[in-house]
Order: C-alpha cells, then structure tokens, then sequence
C-alpha cells in the first residue's frame, strides 16, 4: 500500500468537491454485490459534459456492471449515480434517456436499419416528419445512407456496429455508454471504427463512457481511463499519464507492454535490481523496501556494445513499423522496440548496450495478491 | 471411380431409413388409397375391387361429412388459438424464470407428454361428468343449480385437446424464444419503450415463427386426434378421424373409411402447406 495516495488522482471525487463545481455526470460510491460477491466496490467518479471517459480493467473487473448501473438495467447494492443534479440511482432505464450501444449490438431483427433508428424517436412521440428527417440525418452521420431498407441481417458487423450508434445518438442523450462495442469487429476495422467513434463524439460533444478490456482502444479514443480490478477504481488519469506513471504494477502491466522487475530500494535515487544498481526516483521509500520496476519497451536504447550494462539479443521480429526484440539481460529478460528506419536489424546472438532516457524507469510500490 | 461412390455415399446412407418409410409408412398409405376406389356392397356386406369415385362423391357432397369436417377444422382453429394464448405467454415467462425454476417449471410442463393421451383424456372425462368435479364445483360455489356435465361437448372436447396440445406451442415458442438477444429488449427499454411496448413491438415479432410453426404442429395434431375426441366427444361430437374409425369397424364400410381418411389428409396437407408457404414469405428475409 506504499505510496498509493501520491499516485492515485482521485481529486475530484473527494467530499470536499461536493456542491462546489457541477460536474455532469456524478457516480458517488457505488457498489454492488451478487451475494457474497462485490462486483463494483465503492466507486467515485465525476465525469464532466463532452468528456470520453473508458473502464478499462480484465474481465470480471467490474465495468459492464458500473455501466450497466448507469443505464438502469442494475440497481445498485449501495451509492448514487446524478445526472446533471438530478438523482437518478432509482429511475427506471426507459426514464434516463440515455444512449446505448451493446456489445452484441442488439440490433431489433424484424425491422431495418431505418426503423432501427427511428424507434428511440417514435417512443418520444417526436412526429413522423421530424422523425424522418432526424433518422436521415444520423444515417448519413454514420455513412449508411444506402442501407436505410436493409435488415440487420443483411449488414455486415461495420456497418450493424454503425446502426447500433446511429440508434444510441438519434434521441440525442446526455450521455453515450458503449458497451465493448468494437470488440466483435476485426482488428483493421476496429481501428477505422475507434478513429471514426472519437472523431463523430468530438463533433457532437456527447458525454461518452466507453467500457472496453482493450488498453489501445482505451487510450487511443478516451479524455480519461478508469483502470478497474475487481470492483475497484485503481487510477483515474489521462491516457498520457496513465501510460507515463502508472500507479502500480497492475496498471503499468494492463496499460501497454512493459519489462517489470523485482528489486529493493538502495539510496536517495536508487534502486538495485538483480545486483545492479540503477538510478530512478521513487519519491523518497527507505532503504530496503522491496518494489517493481517498470521499463516500457520503446524507452530501451540498444547500441554497440560498451562499458555500460550489456545484453544480448535473443530474437528480432518484424513488425513493419517497428521491431521487437527479445534480449537476455543481467537484469533478466526483457523485450526493447524500436522503430524500423530501413536499415538492417540486430542478429539474433549479438551483444548490444542497453541504455535509457532518465526518468524512464519507474518505481512501483509492490502489493499483495497484485499480478 | 472415387467420384461415383462419393455421389452415390448420400443414397446409400439414406437408403435404409427411405426403405423403412416407403415400407411402413407408403405401402399402407398407397393400400388406403387403392382401398379408397373400391366399392361396399351393402346387400352382401362385402368390398368389390372397382375403381370408382362414388365414395369420394358421397364423402364431398352429402352435408352429413360437411358438417363432420366443418366441426373437425373448427375445433382445430379454436383449439390453436388458445394454445397460442396459453403457451406462447407461458413459454415467455417459464424463460424469464431462473433456475432452478425454470428447469422444474419446464419439467411440468412438458411432463404431461410422458402419459399416455388415454389416461390424461379419461382424467379429464371425471372432471367432465355431471357427478364430476367441475359440476360438484360449480354447484356448490352456486354459479349453476344442478349438474352440468361437460361430456360430449365442443366445450369440453376443446377444453381436453387444449390441454393435450399446449406442450407442443410451448415447445416451439421456446426454441425461438432461445434465440432472442436479451440485450435487445434492454436495448429498447434504454431508447424509452415500456416493458408492454418491449413485448408488443420487440418480442412478439421476433418469436411469431415459433408461434406460427407451434400453431402449424397443434392445428395437424388436432385436426387428426383421434383418442380425445373419441371419449370426451363420442358418437354425438364425431370429428373425421372417429367417423373413418367407425365406417372401418362399425359398418364395415372400409371403402367409404378410407376415403374419408385421404380427403381428410389432403386437407391437412393443404392447409399446411399454404400456411407454411406464407409464413416463409413473411419471415424468410429477416430470420435465418
């Protein structure tokens, strides 16, 4: 539990916050158990109006139920959720009027993509002209003009992922949960679609929460990542400071590829892996206190070899933009990418200095029962 | 060579089963309908072989089996209709349940099935009679004065067969029913629809197929019962199939059952077919 407080940024949830600035959307410790089992464990989280805010956490971790808190379709154990001042903790979901898009998409089968899309406007009562006019519009949002008269199953994933939106953001809601909606596309999709997602939410300023288990659609699209486990908000953070000072070896190890390494603290600005001393600040633990150290791939330098600490490379794979290298190393075996400028890889055998920028070396606090 | 015994591979495992049918299933069937030709003689009480259609003259035009028929798809109708009314809810509820609920309540419903129809249609002729337990019932919460028997009666017989058949609606609503997307009715709460609104417009259209194919197996099943109508309507509630058995064992008149019985077939077949026809028409484009 070293030195979580400093790490943690949970500013904004504090009580003190309360009444002072409005924030939009306002989850207030909520929980949920299933009997014996706690699936959300007293979460906070202040979500301003236009923001993209992602869960992200491994299966199990508790997001889908936070969202699915927020969308109605869970009453929650204990805690509030308030929307714009409003509590809506007990309203029913057919009441928030929020938008939503599942994972299986839940596309309505028996109607086509246009009374998909209107169906949200019809329950408003909104009129058969404006409806008309309405659904166009967000079908041409999301480019399936063409395909108004198609039933689902006549669509592809894309383009049934697409309707699904257009479905969530024709009622214009407060807020857009999206539920792992990109994880049944394929990978060269998903990207289109999570370039495509961000750009359509930043055009529209529509207060989104995305839960998703994949940490590059996590990052690549959100404001500010949720990292959850078991039930709890470990960091709240940008997706920059996140993957820069995760908070502990947990996150650095979810957020993006990492070398992590056992070792004690042994100085003011040093700690001592496998024997070796390096130089990394960790914020002043005594001498002695045993911590992980964290070192991200792209911020390993290889160079000839010299004096310095010395590896040797294991296998290099191509990756087009950059390679992948593994290295056997006396701090033990990591992995180094670097960027693919043209020239001719690093054999497999051959001894190579490794070096890194300062500050690149982070200093996590070691926690029980924590992966 | 290997090609030749690939395409034939079908035929041959087939083979057995097509066998098996055209041997116990078409050699009667085609035996019915040369039978069907023949002619009674009344004088001496024996079949001639003919190939005439006078049976199938009598069976079309004489308003005695008009009314018979008229009474059979009726009741086939009503009886389809409550079953629909009965099980396509009861299959919707018996699939929100939880288990272990939900396996019991499935258990008692399709339990019926492992009793004989006999014994659940006597069952039913007790509760049925004017000292049974529906009259003592009726008379002492004072709703009528004197004995009511249901014996005999459409009542009664529609009552009997809804109760043989709502198994087999239940069964078919609930094989669509597991197909249905829970997300999607949350889905449509989420976009502001009532829970009622959710069934009418959202889950109703996507279970009619089971609906539509449940009506499809109650309606044939009522249309050729055979044991129920024979005990709880008798010999003053005749449906076809008890009017062929009895031209068979009671007259004698085997020319005159057969007929009755492959006109009966036809229909069936007509209905069916047509029905089916139009339900593909309607759903092939949205349903796998």
């Amino acid at each position: 539990m070293i030195g979580r407080g400093s790490i943690k940024s949970l500013p904004r949830s504090q009580p003190a916050a309360t009444g002072r600035s409005m924030s939009f959307l306002r989850l207030k410790n909520l929980t949920k158990r299933f009997g014996d089992f706690v699936a959300v464990d007293d979460l906070s989280l202040d979500i301003e109006k236009g923001e993209f805010v992602s869960l992200l956490g491994p299966s199990g971790c508790g997001k889908t139920t936070t969202l699915q808190m927020i969308a109605g379709l869970h009453d929650p154990s204990a805690g509030s959720i308030e929307l714009e001042g409003r509590d809506l903790t007990h309203v029913p979901p057919n009441k928030r009027g929020l938008g939503i898009v599942f994972q299986s998409y839940a596309l309505f089968p028996h109607l086509t993509a246009f009374e998909n899309i209107a169906f949200g406007l019809e329950m408003r009562g909104v009129s058969p002209g404006e409806r008309d006019e309405r659904v166009r519009r967000a079908l041409d949002q999301v480019r399936l003009s063409a395909f108004a008269d198609r039933h689902p199953k006549a669509l592809s994933g894309g383009q049934r992922q697409r309707v699904a939106l257009a479905r969530a953001l024709v009622i214009e809601p407060p807020v857009l949960l999206l539920d792992e909606p990109l994880s049944n596309l394929d990978a060269k999709l998903r990207e289109e679609m999570q370039l495509e997602l961000r750009i359509l939410q930043q055009n529209i300023g529509v207060t989104t929460i995305l839960v998703t288990h994949d940490q590059s659609e996590a990052l690549s699209m959100s404001d500010r990542i949720v990292v959850m486990n078991r039930g709890k908000a470990i960091q709240i953070d940008s997706p920059l400071s996140l993957y820069e000072a995760p908070g502990d070896a947990f996150v650095s190890g979810f957020v993006g590829k990492t070398n992590l390494m056992e070792g004690e603290v042994s100085g003011p600005k040093a700690v001592t892996v496998n024997g070796k001393r390096l130089t990394a600040g960790h914020g002043g633990l005594s001498k002695g206190t045993s911590v992980r150290v964290s070192l991200r791939p792209e911020k390993l330098i290889l160079g000839k070899p010299s004096r310095g600490l010395t590896g040797k490379i294991g296998a290099a794979v191509f990756h087009g933009s950059h390679w992948l290298y593994t290295l056997d190393t006396p701090l033990g075996d990591m992995i180094a990418v670097t960027p693919n400028t043209g020239e001719a890889p690093w054999k497999s055998g051959s001894s190579v200095s490794l070096s890194w920028p300062d500050g690149a070396l982070r200093v996590l606090p070691v926690e029980a029962g924590n992966g | 060579m290997a090609e030749a015994s690939r395409s034939n591979a079908p035929w041959l495992l087939s083979g057995p089963g097509l066998v098996l049918f055209a041997a116990l299933l078409g050699t009667p069937l085609i035996l019915t309908v040369i039978l069907s030709f023949y002619q009674f003689d009344y004088s001496i009480g024996g079949i001639k072989p003919a190939f005439s259609f006078e049976n199938y003259r009598d069976v079309l035009t004489d308003p005695y089996f008009h009314k018979i028929f008229g009474r059979t798809f009726g009741v086939s109708l009503i009886v389809t209709v409550f079953c629909v009314l009965i099980g396509a809810p009861e299959a919707y509820i018996l699939n929100r349940m939880r288990n272990p609920w939900k396996s019991l309540f499935l258990l008692v419903v399709i339990g019926p099935l492992l009793i004989s129809v006999i014994v659940r249609t006597l069952g039913w002729a007790l509760l049925f009679g004017g000292q049974g337990g529906i009259s003592t019932v009726l008379q002492w919460l004072g709703i009528v004065d004197e004995p009511v028997s249901l014996m005999f009666t459409m009542t009664g017989m529609t009552i009997a067969l809804v109760h043989v058949l709502v198994p087999f609606m239940v069964l078919a609503v609930w094989a669509s029913l597991q197909r249905l997307d829970p997300q999607v009715e949350d889905a449509a709460l989420s976009l502001g629809a009532s829970q009622a609104t959710v069934l009418r417009r959202i889950v109703l259209p996507q279970i009619m197929p089971g609906i539509l194919s449940g009506s499809l197996i109650v309606f044939s099943l009522t249309a050729s019962a055979f044991a129920t109508p024979s005990i709880i309507g008798g010999r003053r509630m005749k449906v076809v199939s008890t009017t062929a058995y009895d031209e068979y064992l009671s007259t004698l008149n085997w020319p005159l059952g057969a007929a009755i019985a492959i006109v009966l077939l036809i229909a069936t077949a007509i209905i069916i077919m047509s029905y089916n026809r139009l339900i593909e028409r309607r759903y092939a484009r949205v349903f796998e």
